[in-house]
């Protein structure tokens, strides 16, 4: 017996102090810094209470990173479930037909998804550029106005949401293409005796509801992916210009690492990991609950 | 009389495949005719072109008379029991039986949540709706179980689901695609009873696809045996069982299979055997101390109600036979002999056609 | 012979310590820095055979630089010395990390080549923190072809901010995708624009702002100038550092460090040209521009490493350190002896026109790139680039430059 909670103790024991150490800890430090004014590198720090929290939430700088995240959010999650349901109901359709054709368009939707963001943002940065970029020249060609896409401060967050897009539609598309193929074909055939022989009212009555745990799994996951956006905020904009792309985590980096307000910096991750957080216990009820259909 | 359905010289090719072969079949009003064959024989294929889930490369399928070969599934408005169920998993068991009626009762925005509020007509025929829907769970005890999801059901009742689902409206015929594969022994007895009742009832034209011999003959009042994506004989179930017309039909009927002797070997049994292959059922051929088959037990397989006795004769043919009851069982080893009454013969000439015993 | 055998090991234990006082030494950008680091250590070695020196692996940036230096500090695993950018020797000076100078300084530190300007780079409240290692200004890159089209000449190129908006105008209208003039939003251009107007961005002191006086008025008005008149558009620095060597932007205001980046990549194209920033104070001795490149900080405590990594700083902050970094990297040294005795460069500025043009400007003009104090120092140069994009896009500039001076002051406890 007790040589068995020895051994038991041996195989889980590493592992759960690795997780307490590397994980827990650094959290918990994170939360306690949280509530200090700790600049990276000082010998000592204040308790400053909820300070941090309330120049995240009431200074300009923090508002505005809090909405800038909201509105790139508001235009990624939707346009790339949307997009990504399209492209695989497009795909799942011609796939018997043209399996190639399929197969090589697959593979080009998802390439954003294997590629490295930060390579593929400095493409798009040349293609962005305002008088090399190809974007621009093809614009002119269509004989409309050339924009700064990427220093306009009406423009550049819709420019980082439309990369965004991009490169969520492709990985939607996977997860809704899995989604496709676990639908009985058979429930079709019986939409098909009950009266529901074209297109939309198939979708409606079958594809539809048989992807929603699906269709959650892939909103849940996009708005996780579109909340903490970074990388092409950081490789091409570095939150400007004038702060107009500046988001939560490129705030949070910017603060604690461009700035060393450690103490403001771990402020900005409590929330944004209870924003997570939220989100997943969000998943987890309505996912268990609505979408499975026990 | 003009059949409830009806395929004409039907040929279903899927590529370079031919699923059904020139296929004429009648689907009469009233009748429950089963479809047996093997899997992979074209059955469900044929199935599913009555139906109007594919659409034949040849031929036409006739709705009372009527080509119906282009028109779709649901304006054949045949009712179609899947083997899987196919139950709406998002749907109660109401919003399930109700779905063929909403769908053809009722147009688009009708169908819209909220519909009724504003429209009397909505209201009047979602009331109708209701009737109907209640009245069919009444009379397959699903009443209790309306608001439950199909993932809440046993196997049983999910299948009642389906047979409601598919009844609620008056269909022009009701199609069962293997029913009662998915049940267990008990439960499939009782649901085959239960069928045959439902027959009786509503009298609408049953279509029953199978590969299930005895589902086919206790249920049916013609079988139609499907070989290769070719009907190869129809009748009522004693002439199929009685008088296979084929060699493979009789090959393929039958809980045990028929021992076929081979033309000249098959002498022994009857002169005709010279010229003629000859088949006996396990169950005609009787062992005995007297008999024109010398034969060696091999060995036994007890089942109960029945015992199989495989045998082997001195020129190496396997043969079996089977003893009800108290017959007194040999031992393997034992040397037995083996004879057959004439009339229990079953003769087929070269082509694997039906012949005639010369009188 | 116990007693012998332990004398002898202390002896050599003693022996092989002295030879081997090994300095660990940090630097920042390895594209830029790399040969030049290898080079100055082997130099440095060879003169000083009982010295080693490590290199630590580069940081990416000067930014990312700090914060190891910091996240190392913490740890007590921080190197000898390091190259930090110096508007970010503060950062560390801030937190206690860097160790003062003065001791080691020789007495007549102007005969060392260390000249006041020089000096000022790296002192705060009369103590030396660091000394530069490599020094660049702002100047104007000017593609000659695109002037010349636009109907200007080289030879009577504007030597006023008025002559140049007028020129990028005219070179702005010779087609959509042909940009006339660029400037970065940013706090070390806008510090070098106050500078040539005379103007500093805060007190000596450093107890106020003081870039919302005349000075910074028309600084900030040169921006919204250059875009409104000039035509400037809103491209990103990156962008912009692609555009010109691409011959699509006719004068672009940068650092003189990327001089050897920009002639390679205009290759053939054109014949990347320096310019000096125009002076527009009436009394030059009130002009400065702030010096961006690096200085180099002591970190140890330990007297003994103290003493041998000084001797590495002196020699790289030496002349023929001077030389080494001059030759490999295109920055203007940081020590007046290689510019006066021709014996050292003579033969490089000859070849580099432009070098010239550059480091003579950093030679006259050089001074401090005010760093911010406090908590919130670097956090407002954000603040200060954001109200420039403000400026550019048609604010009202007094007002803009007068509330951002106000948010400064509220920001860095100054009231």
């Amino acid at each position: 017996m007790i040589r068995r909670l020895a051994t038991d103790l041996l195989l889980a024991g590493p592992a759960a102090l690795a997780v307490v150490l590397f994980i827990f800890l650094p959290v918990a430090v994170v939360f306690v810094l949280a509530f200090t004014d700790y600049l990276v590198g000082a010998p000592t720090a204040d308790w400053v209470g909820l300070e941090n929290f309330e120049e995240l939430f009431g200074s300009r700088l923090g508002r505005n990173a809090l909405i800038n995240t909201l509105i790139y959010s508001a235009v990624v999650i939707p346009s790339s479930v949307i997009l990504g349901l399209l492209v695989a109901l497009g795909l799942h359709g011609i796939t018997k037909r043209m399996p190639r054709v399929s197969a090589v368009l697959r593979t080009v939707y998802f390439l954003p998804v294997a590629a490295t963001l930060v390579a593929m943002a400095v493409a798009w940065q040349m293609l962005m550029h305002p008088s090399l970029g190809l974007l621009n020249h093809w614009i002119a060609a269509l004989g409309l106005t050339p924009q700064q896409w990427l220093t306009d401060r009406g423009l550049v967050l819709y420019s980082l949401a439309a990369i965004g897009i991009w490169q969520g539609v492709g990985y939607n598309m996977v997860l809704f293409l899995a989604g496709l193929s676990a639908i009985q074909p058979t429930l079709y055939d019986a939409a098909t005796i009950d009266g529901a022989e074209h297109g939309w009212s198939r979708f409606w009555c079958v594809t539809w509801p048989m992807l929603g745990p699906t269709t959650l799994f892939v909103v849940i996951v996009t708005a996780a992916n579109a909340f903490r956006v970074f990388e092409t905020v950081a490789t091409m904009t570095d939150g400007g210009p004038a702060f107009a792309s500046d988001t939560i985590v490129y705030a949070l980096y910017r603060e604690g690492f461009v700035y060393f307000k450690a103490g403001y910096a771990s402020a900005i991750t409590v929330v944004f990991f209870a924003a997570l957080l939220l989100l997943t216990a969000l998943q987890i009820a309505l996912v268990e609950r609505k979408v499975h259909y026990r | 009389m003009t059949p409830a359905l009806r395929l004409e010289g039907v040929t279903k090719r899927f590529g370079d495949v031919v699923a059904v072969d020139d296929v004429t079949l009648d689907l009469f009003e009233g009748e429950f005719l089963a479809l047996l064959g093997a899997s992979g024989c074209g059955k469900s294929t044929t199935l599913r072109l009555f139906a109007g889930l594919e659409a034949a490369t040849e031929g036409h399928v006739l709705l009372g008379g009527r080509d119906v070969s282009r028109d779709s599934a649901s304006s054949r408005n045949v009712a179609l029991m899947f083997q899987s169920y196919a139950l709406y998993p998002h749907m109660s068991v109401y919003q399930n039986i109700a779905m063929p009626l909403r769908m053809r009762g009722l147009s688009v925005p009708q169908r819209f949540p909220g519909a009724r509020m504003v429209s009397r007509p909505t209201r009047t025929a979602l009331h109708e709706i209701d009737d109907k829907v209640r009245r069919v769970a009444t009379m397959l005890r699903l009443d209790t179980l309306l608001s439950r999801r199909p993932g809440q059901l046993s196997g049983g009742q999910q299948q009642r689901v389906a047979l409601a689902r598919a009844l609620v409206r008056e269909p022009s015929a009701f199609f069962l695609d293997e029913p009662l594969s998915n049940l267990d022994t008990q439960l499939k007895a009782d649901t085959r009873d239960e069928i045959r009742a439902l027959h009786a009832r509503t009298g609408y034209p049953f279509l029953l696809v199978t590969h299930d011999q005895a589902d086919a003959l206790s249920m049916a009042d013609r079988v139609a045996v499907m070989i290769a994506g070719r009907i190869a004989q129809i009748g009522v179930p004693e002439e199929v069982f009685q008088r296979p017309q084929s060699r493979a039909v009789a090959e393929f009927i039958g809980l045990h299979r028929m021992n076929i002797l081979d033309r000249g070997h098959a002498s022994r049994l009857h002169q005709a055997g010279a010229t003629l292959d000859l088949g006996v059922r396990p169950d005609d051929l009787i062992i005995g101390a007297e008999g024109p088959i010398a034969a060696t037990v091999e060995s036994l397989l007890y089942k109960g109600e029945e015992t199989v006795v495989l045998l082997r004769d001195p020129d190496g043919f396997a043969l079996r036979s089977i003893l009800r009851g108290g017959q007194p069982r040999p031992a393997p080893g034992d040397q037995v002999r083996l004879s057959a009454d004439i009339s229990a013969l079953h003769p087929f000439d070269r082509h694997g056609n039906r012949a005639e015993l010369p009188s | 012979m116990k007693r012998l055998l332990l004398t002898a090991g202390l002896v050599l234990a003693a022996g092989s310590a002295a030879a081997e006082t090994e300095i660990r030494v940090h630097y920042a950008i390895p594209t830029i820095w790399a040969e030049t680091q290898e080079a100055l250590a082997e130099a440095f070695m060879e003169a000083n055979p009982d010295i080693t020196i490590t290199i630590d692996g580069p940081a990416e940036g000067y930014a990312e630089g700090v914060q190891r230096l910091l996240r190392e500090s913490v740890a007590g695993t921080a190197p000898d010395v390091a190259y930090v950018g110096l508007n970010r020797w503060r950062i560390l000076e801030d937190r206690g990390l860097t160790q003062p100078l003065d001791g080691f300084m020789p007495e007549d530190p102007a005969a060392a080549g260390y000249t006041p300007a020089l000096l000022s780079l790296g002192q705060f409240e009369d103590t030396q923190h660091s000394l530069g290692t490599s020094a660049s200004t702002l100047v104007m890159y000017v593609n000659p072809d695109l002037v010349e089209q636009a109907g200007g000449s080289m030879d009577d190129f504007p030597t006023t901010f008025d002559g140049i908006i007028e020129l990028a105008a005219a070179i702005d209208a010779l087609g959509d995708t042909i940009e006339g003039v660029w400037i970065h939003r940013h706090d070390w251009r806008f510090q070098s624009l106050l500078g040539s107007h005379g103007g500093r961005p805060m007190t000596a002191d450093e107890s106020d702002i003081t870039f919302d006086d005349d000075a910074g008025l028309a600084a900030a008005a040169l921006y919204q100038r250059f875009a409104s008149e000039g035509g400037m558009s809103s491209m990103s620095q990156d962008d912009a550092r692609q555009a010109f060597p691409a011959g699509t932007l006719g004068i672009m205001f940068e650092s003189s460090s990327l001089l050897t980046r920009f002639v390679e990549g205009a290759g053939d194209g054109f014949n990347v040209t320096v310019r000096a920033l125009p002076v527009v104070a009436d009394d030059p001795s009130t002009v400065y521009f702030p010096t961006g490149g690096s200085g180099i900080v002591l970190l140890t405590d330990d007297a003994e490493r103290q003493q041998a990594a000084w001797d590495y700083i002196a020699f790289v902050t030496g002349p023929e350190g001077q030389r080494i970094i001059v030759e490999n990297t295109g920055y203007a040294p940081a020590n007046s002896i290689v510019l006066d005795d021709e014996a050292y460069l003579g033969a490089y500025y000859a070849a580099n026109e432009n070098a010239r043009v550059a480091h003579s400007q950093v030679a006259q003009y050089a001074g401090p790139w005010y760093a911010y104090p406090g908590a919130e120092g670097v956090a407002v140069t954000d603040l200060i680039a954001a109200a420039l994009v403000e400026v550019t896009e048609g604010a009202d500039v007094e007002g803009t430059i007068s509330t951002l001076a106000d948010d400064l002051r509220d920001r860095l406890d100054m009231q």
